[in-house]
């Protein structure tokens, strides 16, 4: 699929998404949004671009392996769970800080939103990985 | 966090299994893990003997409201039980599973069935069973298949697909109890239904639907068949832990479930338990017979221990019980044993059917005295655990007035000896046709010795201090017959 | 000293486990060496049987328990010293015996092993005061057994035999248990000593002759009696000093035992006195005839142990004072002679490579003392003085006068059975050994064998002391009135002597020996129409039939798991469904009373046109007959749940479905070029089949759904979250806050599964191992 202009839109589009799964990402926990979405959105984005620009150049695209995606994530939920342990609290209790911003109203973070960015990393990197994994298999392109 | 343990010290495992680390790292690493959580499971028993229970609540939310992670004795009884099998499985796998495989993730899935199996032993949530239940299902599947030679794709699809069926019976049986008792937590669940009076009947259909889930992973009569059309198929030791660990989860949970939940109508539950429990136990021996297969001959056994183990809940008696439980314990030892020795035999001789094998005996007296320890017990010989279990099950069936019930559970024991004593002759004794040969293992095999060995030992010790396991298993049955100490302990009322 | 006892007899275990170390560095000599533990028992059991009490046992606690109120607790009394120093005294001329036997075989450390194994488990059996230890014991017996049997696995016959014994002999250990618990259950002990006085409440209770039946059915098949007696001929197939130790001298006396044991608390019922005696004269008298037919001398030695064992059955179920001594003393000359004449027996196999009766022959010179012994043997087997076989016979004679149902055909029987005993001792003394034969039998004598001391020791041992203890025979009589006491609660003086005077007994006695001197004059005639009788009794050959039983249940096994276990998996699929269905449904209605009234609320028209269109793309979706245009349709009811959501208010879940359903389909899309062609596997009628039961599982989830009108009992724990997801979690998004905080445990879950799929994905694509090339 070597039109032009369809490359163009699909590498906009997975941009596009990517930015917007970010977004749906931070946004998730006041509402609709999410790891679970945001990571899916991402995903999607990425998905287009394979069928149009094959497994090989989407590997690079995303820089590192999707297992590294899968194990980050996993490894970012599990830091969540254990880090009240360290307080002394009951594993995956949440913690949250307030970081006063000047102009914009503060940032309220936490131990879920770590949790979350987890969730978000894992299902990207699965959805990645078996797309680029079956496309491979199966030659495409 | 000890039980918070039992999940995330397998959950890093995995974690690690995604990073390209050099394979004898993460062979190291999955004896740490195993040996962690065997730790961990000492640990824990150690302290369930003093106060009786332990909980945590992950997010710190109350109990009926968050997840509550909660062991009794029972739990921690299984929990350690699993421990020592995983750890005998790793040992194992070390030395017997090709290379391809361990670089292609295999521990990786191995924690996985290890967190499904300590996360049902220690869920007071329903819906967070189910969780646990597919973890242990997705990771099954894929070490079933894992490799994916024809036969094992067959079995894999048989396997996956039944299972499903199983997890969605489960997950609407869940959502329809939801929906009308507003609640997850097990404990408030059985303490709500207990204000409910007659009206509980209304519960039997999501009821059915849960424990049917439960049949299915159980591999109880007539929900079995998944079992003996795929546990031949993947690689031996990975025969060895499921036979070991998934089809107990299946049974825990039915107790587990039987005794917070549907004991509240047992004159309806427990004819429909003692019936299935008998018929498990009738149609394994039977089946068993008829195969000339190794693993296939073990695998239509399972039904039937399986079975055993469901009478004893059906008796519902302190005794019963208790002898359930040991019975339950004693299985995951003895059957995950005598897989792995098929496991070994397959690995020398290139097969598992009866009729080309024989001469082991006179090869390995070393392996043959692990087999015929494990098999004896199987067949309930004294002074094997088989025995102790076998014993106080019949004992509770007497003292229960299950006479006719009691017996049946008496001779099946004599074909499951048959069973064992075939595998034995055919294996073991017979000398072996002409033109079949046998295989000198490649490297040592010290490993899968001691495997195997810390399992055939288990056995012995199960019977040697019969009485001592049992006493504990007693405290166990009778917290689980007093439900109204779980749910204040859980509830915190 | 007797607080050691059980020390002692777990410590054998250690023994045994150390043989096979010991046999390295002592080679054949192992088994002399080893015979100091037995020796040491049988000095120690002598010293105790003639220094207890007329009414006195010992009683040693348990040093430790396997089951509750199952411990090892020891009990000394006339009847366990008596068998324990016929296990350990004939254990020590065994094991000499064997060392010089098993000289040439392979794995001598194995063997001996398990001989010390089986000599703890016998000794454990006969010393326990507990009848669970006893059973434990009994099954220990029968498992080495069976690893004694098939000792020379090689061979089919040995293990055929080993199994079949083995089998049997545990059925018959099953049965004990059985008998064993409903005795516990109603006496809330295990006990002997316990029990002793609790034999009212067991024999009047209700399930007494359950427990009777169980009791008799482990006595019949350890101790090989009609009709279980066909394993023991099979057991031959074990070296010699097994067959010697184990299957003539001890373990199959273990049967009798028992009913002496457990006489005092199940005995003395019209059931234990008419069914033992009966099945024990039956036995007593096939085991006598079926003897005469064979010409293997340690298959004719087999049967006469069956009928011997027998008699000590019948014996016990007289169940008189006189009968008791009568059965305690024939088993001290049954295994006297018997343990002589089998290691006689595997000496001459030894020496000339044939037991067959008819290749054998004027042994008497070349066999030298051996011979005096086997003449001596043979004397006490037929019951002649000055033998100890003698006074027993006597006393069985006297026995059997009294027995109280149909006394007059016991006595028939076993006058005749005596006869067949006098006259095959006769006939085998005469094949074997006489020296006088017209026709000169050519035997090759291997002369190492012939004078070999540890070989013919054993057998003049015993044969001494048949002879000295017939002379004797107030030695061993002062002694037995401890165990009579114990059986019978009676004090009774036992005075044992050759010489009564001329009364009913020795007319008897002299009668059969005359039969017997007939039997062997016409032994010709007698063994060819025995032999003939048994090859038309060849065809209930009880072996085979016992193998053609265990065949056809195979096979029958096999063909209903292939009824059962098909492989096919719809059918699977079928039963999973409609039973789950049926189930739910039956509930569903049986309930309907109890339930309140369905309330429907009236259906949106939107959401009514959203399920015809979703009803309408799963129907397509069935029919269809391109992959392409099936999936999506699904993608279509796939979209419509997410729009459901959507107007129920989940926005997230809409947006996960939409999305989810999305990926699907490209998923799907991309692979569906390689699948192969569409093609219909399933007939017409198996499709409408397959509509019904979908119609009924799908049914059946609708009306679940629909009866179950979701009332609460309390609030909803929802309402908490709803309450609590702002102020407690910080976050206003419910379902977000549900997914990684109030239930984020889940989330983990499913993230896992969610990491593991994919892993398990990739390795499904890239691990193919074809069928392994090493092999």
């Amino acid at each position: 699929m070597n039109n032009i202009v369809l490359r163009t839109i699909v590498n906009l589009i997975s941009r596009l998404l990517l930015y917007l799964s970010i977004y749906l990402l931070w946004r998730g926990h006041n509402a609709p949004g999410g790891g679970f979405i945001g990571g899916i959105i991402a995903a999607i984005g990425f998905v287009f671009y394979a069928i149009i620009y094959g497994p090989g150049k989407t590997r690079e695209r995303i820089k590192l392996p999707p297992m590294y995606y899968i194990g980050g994530g996993l490894f970012f939920s599990a830091l969540s769970t254990v880090i009240s342990v360290f307080t002394g609290r009951q594993p995956l209790t949440g913690l949250w800080i307030d970081i006063p911003l000047p102009v914009i109203e503060d940032i309220h973070l936490g131990t879920p939103f770590l949790f979350d960015m987890g969730v978000y990393l894992v299902v990207f990197g699965m959805i990645t990985a078996i797309i680029i994994n079956i496309m491979e298999v199966l030659r495409w392109n | 966090m000890i039980l918070f343990g039992f999940i995330f010290f397998p959950l890093l495992y995995i974690i690690v299994g995604f990073f390209p680390f050099p394979l004898k790292w993460k062979k190291v690493l999955a004896l740490l893990t195993v040996g962690g959580n065997l730790v961990n499971a000492v640990n824990l028993i150690y302290k369930i003997s003093h106060v009786g229970m332990i909980k945590v609540s992950p997010g710190s939310w109350p109990a009926p409201f968050g997840i509550t992670l909660v062991a009794d004795r029972m739990s921690a009884f299984l929990l350690l039980i699993t421990a020592i099998v995983a750890v005998s499985i790793v040992l194992f796998s070390l030395q017997s599973v090709d290379r391809p495989r361990l670089e292609r993730g295999y521990f990786q899935f191995l924690f996985g069935i290890i967190i499904g199996v300590n996360g049902s032993f220690i869920a007071g949530d329903l819906f967070n069973l189910y969780v646990w239940f597919e973890v242990m299902l997705m990771a099954s599947f894929i070490l079933m298949s894992h490799g994916g030679e024809q036969p094992q794709l067959e079995g894999a699809i048989k396997y996956l697909i039944l299972n499903l069926i199983s997890s969605f019976f489960f997950v609407a049986g869940i959502g329809l109890l939801y929906g009308k008792m507003g609640t997850l937590n097990l404990a408030d669940l059985s303490n709500k239904i207990s204000q409910l009076g007659d009206a509980k009947v209304i519960l039997n259909p999501s009821l059915v639907l849960i424990v049917v889930g439960f049949a299915i992973k159980g591999a109880l009569f007539p929900f079995f068949f998944w079992l003996p059309a795929s546990y031949h198929t993947p690689v031996p030791v990975v025969s060895a832990l499921f036979a070991g660990l998934l089809t107990k989860v299946g049974i825990y949970s039915l107790i587990r479930f039987y005794t917070l939940i549907l004991y509240h109508n047992s004159a309806f539950w427990n004819p429909w338990i003692l019936g299935v429990g008998t018929v498990s136990m009738v149609i394994g021996v039977f089946t068993a017979s008829s195969q000339f297969d190794f693993r296939k001959k073990l695998s239509f056994h399972i039904i039937s221990q399986v079975g055993y183990v469901v009478i004893g809940l059906g008796f519902f008696t302190l005794s019963g019980l208790a002898g359930a439980l040991f019975f339950l314990g004693h299985n995951m030892f003895a059957k995950t044993n005598t897989y792995l020795v098929a496991g070994w035999v397959h690995k020398r001789k290139g097969t598992l059917d009866l009729k080309n094998l024989g001469d082991v005996f006179k090869e390995s007296p070393v392996w043959s005295v692990l087999f015929i320890i494990s098999a004896f017990s199987l067949a309930g010989l004294p002074p094997l655990s088989g025995f102790i279990g076998k014993y106080s099950l019949i004992k509770s069936g007497i003292e229960a007035h299950h006479l006719f019930i009691s017996l049946v559970a008496l001779f099946v024991g004599i074909f499951t000896l048959f069973s064992m004593l075939k595998i034995w002759i055919e294996v073991f004794w017979k000398p072996v046709k002409e033109g079949v040969k046998s295989f000198t293992i490649a490297g040592d095999e010290r490993l899968m010795v001691t495997a195997s060995g810390i399992l055939a030992l288990m056995s012995v010790l199960m019977g040697i201090f019969g009485v001592p396991i049992i006493d504990y298993c007693t405290e166990a049955a009778a917290d689980l017959l007093s439900p109204e100490k779980y749910i204040r302990f859980v509830l915190n009322v | 000293m007797h607080q050691l006892l059980p020390y002692l007899l777990t410590s054998l275990l250690v023994v045994g486990l150390a043989t096979p170390l010991l046999e390295k560095k002592l080679k054949y000599r192992t088994g002399v060496f080893l015979s100091v533990i037995p020796l040491s028992f049988f000095l120690y059991f002598l010293w105790v049987f003639t220094s207890l009490g007329k009414t006195e046992s010992l009683i040693i606690p348990p040093i430790m328990e396997l089951v509750r109120g199952g411990g090892l607790s020891v009990r000394l009394d006339g009847l366990s010293v008596l068998f324990g120093l016929m296990v350990s005294g004939i254990g020590v001329l065994v094991l000499f015996y064997a060392s010089a036997y098993m000289r040439k075989y392979p794995r001598q450390g194995y063997f001996f092993m398990l001989l010390t194994f089986f000599m703890g488990a016998m000794l454990g059996m006969v010393l326990t005061n507990n009848l669970i230890a006893l059973f434990i014991f009994w099954e220990l017996t029968s498992v080495f057994s069976f690893l004694l049997i098939g000792f020379d696995n090689h061979l089919e016959k040995a293990r055929k035999a080993a199994l079949q014994g083995f089998l049997i002999t545990a059925f018959g250990g099953l049965c004990l248990l059985f008998g064993v618990l409903l005795i516990g259950d109603i006496a809330g002990t295990y006990e002997i000593s316990e029990l002793l006085n609790k034999g009212e409440l067991i024999t009047s209770h209700t399930r007494y002759p359950l427990i009777f039946l169980f009791l008799v059915l482990a006595v019949f098949t350890k101790s090989a009696q009609f009709p279980f007696h066909f394993w023991l001929p099979g057991a031959m197939n074990a070296p010699t000093p097994v067959s010697a130790y184990l299957h003539s001298a001890t373990m199959v006396n273990a049967g009798v035992f028992l009913l002496l044991r457990v006489n005092p608390f199940i005995g003395d019922t019209l059931l234990w006195d008419s069914v033992l005696p009966l099945f024990g004269s039956i036995t007593m008298f096939t085991g006598a005839l079926l003897a005469f037919g064979e010409k293997d001398l340690k298959r004719i030695l087999a049967f006469t142990t069956i009928s011997a064992l027998g008699i000590m059955v019948l014996l016990a179920g007289i169940d008189t004072t006189k009968s008791i001594k009568a059965a305690l003393v024939f088993f001290v000359v049954h295994g006297l002679y018997k343990g002589a004449l089998f290691m006689i027996a595997g000496l001459i196999d030894k020496t000339t490579g044939t037991r067959d009766i008819d290749r054998l022959g004027q042994l008497w010179k070349p066999l030298g003392l051996v011979s005096f012994a086997a003449l001596l043997s043979f004397f006490s087997m037929a019951g002649l003085p000055p033998m100890l076989g003698f006074i027993g016979k006597e006393l069985i004679y006297g026995a059997k006068m009294q027995a109280a149902y149909f006394s007059n055909i016991i006595l028939v029987f076993g006058i005749l059975s005596n006869m067949l005993m006098v006259g095959i001792s006769f006939y085998v003394f005469y094949q074997v050994f006489w020296p006088y034969r017209r026709v000169k039998k050519k035997v090759a004598i291997d002369g190492h064998y012939a004078r070999s001391f540890l070989l013919s020791f054993g057998p003049v041992i015993l044969a001494a002391f048949s002879l000295g203890l017939g002379l004797a025979p107030v030695r061993i009589g002062k002694y037995l009135q401890n165990a009579i006491y114990f059986i019978r609660a009676e004090e009774v003086a036992v005075d044992l002597g050759l010489w009564h005077g001329v009364n009913a007994v020795l007319i008897l006695s002299i009668i059969t020996v005359g039969g017997g001197i007939l039997l062997f004059i016409f032994r010709k005639q007698v063994a060819f129409n025995v032999a003939r009788f048994n090859n038309w009794l060849n065809k209930f050959y009880l072996p085979d039939v016992f193998d053609k039983v265990i065949k056809n249940y195979v096979k029958v096994a096999s063909r209903q798991t292939d009824r059962i276990q098909h492989g096919y998996h719809r059918y699977y699929l079928i039963t999973f469904f409609v039973i789950t269905s049926l189930l739910v449904v039956v509930h569903l209605f049986a309930n309907s009373g109890i339930a309140p009234e369905l309330q429907l609320q009236p259906i949106k028209s939107y959401l009514l046109i959203l399920f015809i269109v979703m009803a309408f793309a799963a129907g397509y979706a069935i029919f269809s007959s391109s992959r392409i245009a099936a999936i999506l349709a699904l993608g279509i009811v796939g979209y419509g749940i997410g729009l459901v959501y959507l107007f129920f208010g989940a926005v997230d879940l809409a947006i996960t479905q939409f999305l989810v359903e999305t990926l699907v389909m490209v998923i799907f899309v991309l692979v569906i070029y390689k699948l192969p062609v569409f093609a219909v596997f399933s007939s017409k009628a198996s499709r409408v089949r397959d509509i019904f039961i979908a119609l009924l599982a799908g049914g059946m989830m609708g009306m679940v759904v629909l009866k179950s009108n979701f009332f609460n009992v309390e609030t909803p724990i929802s309402d908490y979250f709803i309450n609590n997801s702002l102020n407690l979690a910080h976050g206003k998004n419910i379902v977000n806050v549900i997914l990684v905080d109030f239930r984020a445990l889940d989330t983990m879950g499913e993230i896992t599964v969610l990491a593991l799929a994919a892993a398990g994905v990739v390795a499904l694509l890239r691990l193919n191992i074809k069928k392994r090339e090493n092999e």
